[in-house]
């Protein structure tokens, strides 16, 4: 390690450090901009000191929850481990994260490494990270920017599992026809199922009546629906089933504030509490346990890891504020719209709404997906709905064809958010559905305030 | 004729395959506008196998895909007999409005960057070329056909598309790439189809239009239907916002 790498090297380092700590860069951290330019294989050399097992998460939802319970089970194994914090997606990430946990000769001390990885990275992370463990959450149509869609990904993704090895390992979620569709039977790499079995979750989705058949195009029936696309589902033409998982969630009980269930493995019974709610949730709990299962994690130390998890970036961030409480719900694509509002509906106390909606361009802001989210359950449970932000006609507009009476709009998120609370009762609770850059921008104003 | 038995029927062309960026809005933005005044909407789904029957409809959308892969799918499907529907719906008057990828593959073809072509179904003196670079950001356009004469939306293409010598566009564009980000225009029409890469979906903050598609597709099987005016005050502002953030 020379000198001039060094420095490169802290010079990357304060960067990234300053970058989190202010979140310059919207939660994205600047990958080892100097170090880069001194070091070509950058990623490749600090990933391969990783010492154990590098796991890979990838789908349209999730990654980052549970690249975050994976952690935190293997932290309370006592294992170092880096990963993925608030944003998923490309190498440039996760080059940053080694830059910072490396010292200054280069060196990283971590036993584990789970990264979550936006589906269209996925090849490139595989050859670069050269991961013992995938893990396929989901893959939800309208949240995948892959060119040639679906079909081509999985294409792509076959043409991947076909040049990996028998030490390698997939954990798939079975629930999901359009990931299990993509596997071939027979590739090398060995293949756990995991998902969820609770006939209670049952619920209709456009989303399901779309999903076809992967081996004869029949729209496939579902015995059960639970989320978007996700469910027990059968061919009727051919046959073709869900796997059998061998980890699986059962007894899901979820309301407004926390989930429990437990986790079938081959362990033995896991029985979770999580302070998280969502169904989503319960998935990404129950990915990550699979990843631990076959990582050799004793059982009291997943559970333990698990019910140790808290929100992040927006994910059910909960603050409160003069004994009234905001809940932050990002919204990207009509699945987290769709399963937050779910979530919400499971509150005994009058649901209140404030969305806020960016349309910067520059942030991802299309944000033509709201016309496929399912709003109207809003016209008739909602107490007061509230809209701001630089998108806000889009979603007034997409509010009206839903039926529902918008209560106030307002184009400043901030003025949006602190009027919205103030009208409240004390100790009524405000839900807040933002998208990604609305809410960077409200985050950043709570932050000041220290409440967050 | 009885007002209360008016029906608009429409048709949407693999909704599983093609029906990214909102296009689930263009319905929904139909089906409300006819629903408030009282005309009722039959809607059903044409995807990969089914039949489609060439006088039924009054009205078919045909939504975005994404893109090379995507399309090649629908399009093997199309020339498996749907072309030909589609050419006999098209001289029955059936209005068409096909967005992003479903416009592209109404053209004469659609090529990739590698020379590859997916052949189009020929409702429109148009072809498209694949390219690198994706066109992305807020559209305005002008038309000479519509009152008001402007059209808002959302694009997000990469292919490029150019209209034949008896391609008619939807508008020359003021703001954004339209077509091709190389000549002036904007998507490609007859009197009652109409392809466009506007999205966002196109029909929300454009209820002008979304009329007039109403109007000519009830006309197929109607004397003159009067739309009764609806309150379209948000839908303006929004149409109005997009013009003010380009100074028009």
């Amino acid at each position: 390690m020379g000198l001039l790498r060094s420095v490169a090297l802290a010079i990357d380092k304060s960067i990234s450090r300053a970058a989190n700590t202010f979140e310059l860069t919207r939660g994205r951290i600047p990958p080892g901009a100097c170090i880069a330019a001194l070091w070509p294989h950058l990623a490749h050399d600090l990933i391969g000191q990783i010492e154990q097992d590098i796991t890979i998460i990838t789908g349209t939802n999730g990654k980052c929850t549970t690249s975050r319970f994976l952690a935190h089970i293997l932290q309370q194994a006592s294992h170092e481990t880096l990963h993925t914090e608030e944003v998923a997606a490309s190498m440039d990430e996760v080059t940053s994260i080694l830059v910072q946990a490396s010292n200054l000769q280069g060196v990283i001390r971590a036993r584990y490494g789970t990264f979550g990885f936006d589906p269209s990275m996925l090849y490139e992370a595989v050859n670069v990270c050269n991961p013992q463990l995938f893990i396929l959450n989901n893959l939800y149509f309208d949240g995948l920017d892959f060119e040639g869609g679906p079909d081509a990904l999985m294409q792509e993704w076959r043409r991947l599992f076909n040049t990996m090895t028998a030490e390698q390992h997939l954990l798939i979620n079975a629930d999901d026809p359009i990931l299990c569709g993509g596997f071939v039977r027979g590739v090398p790499p060995r293949v756990t199922y995991f998902g969820v079995e609770d006939e209670r979750l049952a619920i209709d989705s456009r989303a399901a009546r779309f999903t076809r058949c992967h081996r004869c195009g029949t729209v496939l029936s579902y015995r059960l629906i639970s989320l978007a696309h996700l469910g027990d589902y059968t061919c009727n033409t051919c046959g073709w089933e869900r796997p059998m998982p061998s980890i699986y969630a059962v007894n899901v009980e979820i309301n407004a504030n926390e989930s429990r269930f437990r986790i079938i493995t081959p362990l033995g019974p896991l029985d979770v509490h999580l302070g998280l709610a969502g169904l989503h949730n319960v998935y990404n709990a129950v990915a990550a346990t699979a990843a631990a299962v076959t990582l050799g994690i004793k059982a009291a130390t997943i559970r333990t890891g698990l019910e140790m998890t808290v929100p992040m970036f927006g994910r059910d961030e909960r603050v409160t504020i003069h004994n009234r409480q905001a809940r932050l719900m990002l919204i990207k694509n009509p699945t987290s719209l769709n399963e937050n509002l779910r979530t919400t509906f499971m509150d005994d106390q009058p649901q209140r709404y404030l969305f806020l909606v960016d349309d910067e361009i520059d942030a991802g802001g299309d944000v033509s997906w709201i016309w496929d989210a399912d709003l109207k359950m809003l016209a008739t449970g909602a107490e007061s709905v509230h809209v701001a932000g630089s998108g806000a006609d889009h979603l007034v507009l997409r509010l009206k064809h839903a039926e529902v009476a918008v209560t106030e709009v307002n184009t400043d998120i901030d003025d949006a958010f602190h009027q919205t609370m103030r009208q409240m009762p004390a100790n009524a609770r405000l839900w807040v559905m933002a998208t990604d850059a609305a809410m960077f921008e409200l985050r950043q104003s709570l932050k000041e305030l220290g409440v967050l | 004729m009885d007002k209360n038995n008016i029906i608009l029927r429409i048709g949407v062309l693999y909704p599983d395959r093609m029906r990214i960026n909102g296009d689930y809005g263009n319905l929904l933005i139909l089906a409300n506008r006819c629903r408030w005044r009282g005309i009722k909407i039959e809607t059903q789904s044409i995807s990969l196998g089914d039949p489609l029957d060439p006088t039924y409809f009054d009205l078919l959308l045909f939504g975005g895909g994404q893109d090379w892969r995507m399309q090649t799918f629908v399009a093997d499907d199309l020339k498996k007999g749907k072309e030909e529907v589609l050419q006999q719906a098209a001289a029955e008057k059936t209005v068409m409005l096909l967005t992003g990828g479903g416009y592209q593959l109404c053209g004469k073809f659609f090529e990739a960057a590698q020379g590859a072509r997916i052949p189009g179904v020929n409702l429109l003196d148009a072809w498209t070329i694949d390219n690198d670079e994706v066109m992305s950001g807020d559209i305005i356009i002008e038309s000479d056909w519509l009152t008001p004469n402007t059209l808002v939306g959302f694009e997000s293409h990469s292919g490029k598309t150019y209209l034949g010598p008896n391609g008619r566009p939807m508008g020359r564009r003021i703001i954004g790439q339209g077509n091709n980000g190389e000549d002036a225009f904007e998507g490609c029409r007859t009197d009652h189809i109409f392809g466009t890469y506007l999205h966002g979906p196109i029909l929300p903050r454009n209820p002008h239009f979304t009329d007039y598609l109403i109007h000519l597709a009830l006309k197929r099987r109607y004397d003159e239907v009067p739309l009764v005016p609806l309150d379209d005050e948000l839908e303006w502002e929004a149409h109005q916002r997009v013009l003010d953030q380009a100074g028009r």
